[in-house]
């Protein structure tokens, strides 16, 4: 290698090609600049070289491949995070983007390619969105007691409503709670999983448990007449408390850089 | 010039910096008129959303985009035309103009010192091939992008409450793709890959801040339905001579709604422990999630190490009244007998804020706070 630019060509793209390949997410741009360097090896001078290039449209080739790495990395990074579907997506871009014989279709074919992912992910949000809402009703759902009849009934019909949202999108509850896009998103263990899914079906059907109802009517009577010959004494109580009782707002701040309690200062007070 | 509209313009003018040192004065003519107009607009604006519309109207966006196509054409067919190398000085003064833009912006420490290697370096080579050789070598060219990551993240890490644990672990992390990256798809993969779990955890931590804010505020419930039975008996009695039956279907209501919410309180709490493994006795050391139950709203946009709280007093209401009344052995008419040690502290009134302007004092203590704080400024 007797010219000292082909010399400094080669050691350039060896460089590259070495810092990529250590990288381990960058497989297109090492086998383009693998190309170069053969290329390289056959070339007379640095002139000889940039005409193969040329020839072979490599510099293109090299702009594509990072394209095509980038696009790659995304689909493994939803790979990862069990997210098959938006990983096809990205893979879909990377396939679109590979198949560019120039620069103007390989950004038209990434832009139609990168919308129909983002179509994906939105679509993904959207049932999540919906999915966690149920999951958020239906737990709370769970812990109201039995004799709470009207927070239930409200509850319950807020469920209907989101259940309808999923049917009309297409989907459906018992899927979701399979699909790692959604799975992965809530705490719970299999078996709370096949508890919720449970509560989500009886919430579907809710009927008003009456007769714990009922009960808590009546040990509410119950209560109301035991502590009505302490009617004195408990508002004595009562006014001895809300006399410790303030209307209060504080500023909380944690200014240090470790984790640890925050002062308080109060900035406002009014007797209750 | 507002500053978010010079933001948004300063790639143009990076790009126009660019061109006026590869273009002849003829191929240049479009794209300077273009930006003078730009900047002329800008100037106008009286912010951001002025700029846009304005801009908007002018399709000025749309402009740029077919001027600069229009100037790399022109650049392609001058270099065809009258093939000249470029040498390290043309290369480097694109990268300059990039250093300077990166110089005025806030917060840049890391990018401006990773161009300004750039520039050193490279303004001792001999030509563009050896100096791109020796900056991939000592891993200029990759510092050039993954500074600005370390710069974004480490101001976001600095911003954050430090007990806001599982945000802070989120920006070290990003810190450390931009710190150990050796590629940019490895920057990428990694980001996305972060972004992905951050979105999980804060996701499955949700669930304990619904169910303990559920479990607050039924306690508060339980408060209000023992005073409202407490202060409403001698109404009852004050009544009996006039309409006993609402007083009485009210505070009928009041007791029901005692034991319910008292039932309720039992199963939140059983939730939390068994099934989220959240120990509320844990609440005195955990501040992150007495944050959660004291915050009422963050008056600084730039940081949330500071915030508007109710009284901290009611972390110590929280747990008498779960331990000590609802989940005691305690009966209801036990409970009502009970004298709370520390009675709920309530936060102000819509009233209060007009009377006695809460909120602006508020936001002026909480900036005198951080004022001294780098992190602080825009």
């Amino acid at each position: 290698m007797g010219d000292p630019m082909l010399a400094e060509k080669v050691r350039y793209h060896t460089i590259l090609r070495n810092r990529l390949a250590r990288g381990g997410r960058s497989a297109a741009q090492v086998a383009a600049h693998e190309r170069i360097l053969t290329l390289a090896a056959e070339a007379s001078d640095v002139m000889d070289l940039q005409r193969k290039i040329e020839a072979e449209n490599l510099d293109f080739a090299v702009s594509r491949a990072n394209s095509v790495d980038t696009w790659n990395a995304k689909a493994a990074a939803a790979r990862d995070t069990e997210n098959p579907q938006m990983a096809a997506a990205y893979e879909r871009v990377a396939e679109t983007a590979a198949a560019a014989n120039d620069f103007t279709a390989l950004s038209q074919a990434i832009m139609a390619a990168e919308e129909q992912a983002k179509q994906i992910g939105t679509q993904q949000s959207g049932l999540r969105y919906i999915f966690i809402g149920i999951l958020y009703g239906a737990l709370e759902y769970l812990l109201r007691a039995p004799g709470n009849a009207y927070e239930k009934s409200k509850l319950a019909e807020e469920l209907r409503d989101r259940l309808r949202q999923l049917s009309d999108l297409g989907a459906d509850f018992d899927d979701l709670c399979r699909q790692p896009f959604c799975r992965r998103h809530a705490p719970f263990t299999d078996e709370q999983w096949r508890r919720l899914r449970e509560t989500v079906a009886a919430m579907a059907a809710d009927r008003p448990d009456a007769a714990a109802v009922d009960t808590a009517r009546r040990a509410g009577r119950e209560l109301l007449a035991a502590v009505q010959s302490d009617w004195d004494k408990l508002a004595a109580l009562q006014r001895e408390e809300d006399e410790r009782t303030s209307r209060r707002t504080s500023l909380a701040s944690r200014l240090s850089d470790e984790a640890g309690p925050y002062e308080f200062a109060t900035l406002w007070e009014r007797k209750w | 010039m507002d500053a978010q509209v010079k933001g948004m313009i300063s790639g143009y003018a990076t790009a126009y910096e660019s061109y006026k040192s590869l273009l002849d004065a003829e191929a240049l003519a479009p794209l300077s008129a273009l930006y003078e107009e730009t900047v002329a607009l800008a100037e106008k604006a009286a912010d951001y959303m002025a700029f846009c519309q304005a801009a908007t109207e002018k399709n000025i966006f749309g402009r740029w985009g077919e001027e600069l196509t229009k100037a790399g054409e022109a650049f392609n067919k001058q270099r065809k035309e009258t093939p000249r190398q470029p040498t390290v000085a043309d290369v480097l003064r694109q990268y300059r103009l990039l250093a300077d833009d990166a110089q005025n912006r806030p917060h840049q420490a890391r990018t401006v010192a990773a161009y300004e290697r750039f520039l050193t370096l490279g303004a001792q080579a001999a030509n563009p091939l050896t100096m791109f050789a020796n900056l991939e070598e000592v891993g200029c060219v990759l510092a050039l992008s993954t500074a600005g990551i370390e710069d974004a993240n480490q101001l976001q890490f600095d911003r954050t409450d430090p007990n806001e644990t599982l945000h802070r672990q989120y920006y070290a992390e990003c810190l450390e793709v931009g710190r150990t990256s050796k590629t940019n798809e490895e920057v990428i993969f990694r980001m996305d890959a972060a972004a992905l779990a951050q979105q999980e955890r804060l996701s499955r931590d949700e669930f304990t801040r619904i169910v303990l804010l559920l479990l607050f505020g039924r306690l508060l419930d339980f408060a209000k339905l023992k005073r409202q039975l407490r202060a409403g008996l001698p109404d009852l009695r004050a009544g009996l001579d006039k309409s006993p039956a609402p007083a009485v279907d009210f505070l009928a209501q009041c007791a029901t709604g005692l034991l319910i919410v008292r039932d309720e309180i039992r199963l939140l709490h059983a939730y939390l422990t068994g099934t989220l493994g959240f120990d509320c006795r844990s609440l005195a050391t955990d501040f992150r999630r007495q944050k959660m139950l004291l915050n009422q709203g963050q008056p600084l946009s730039t940081t949330d190490r500071v915030w508007e709280s109710m009284d901290p007093a009611n972390l110590a209401w929280f747990a008498e009244t779960l331990y000590e009344e609802a989940l005691s052995d305690l009966s209801p008419v036990e409970i009502l007998h009970r004298s709370t040690r520390q009675p709920f502290q309530p936060v102000r009134l819509p009233e209060d804020e007009e009377r006695d302007r809460i909120g602006a004092r508020i936001a002026g203590r909480a900036q005198e706070f951080v004022k001294d704080f780098y992190w602080a400024k825009d």
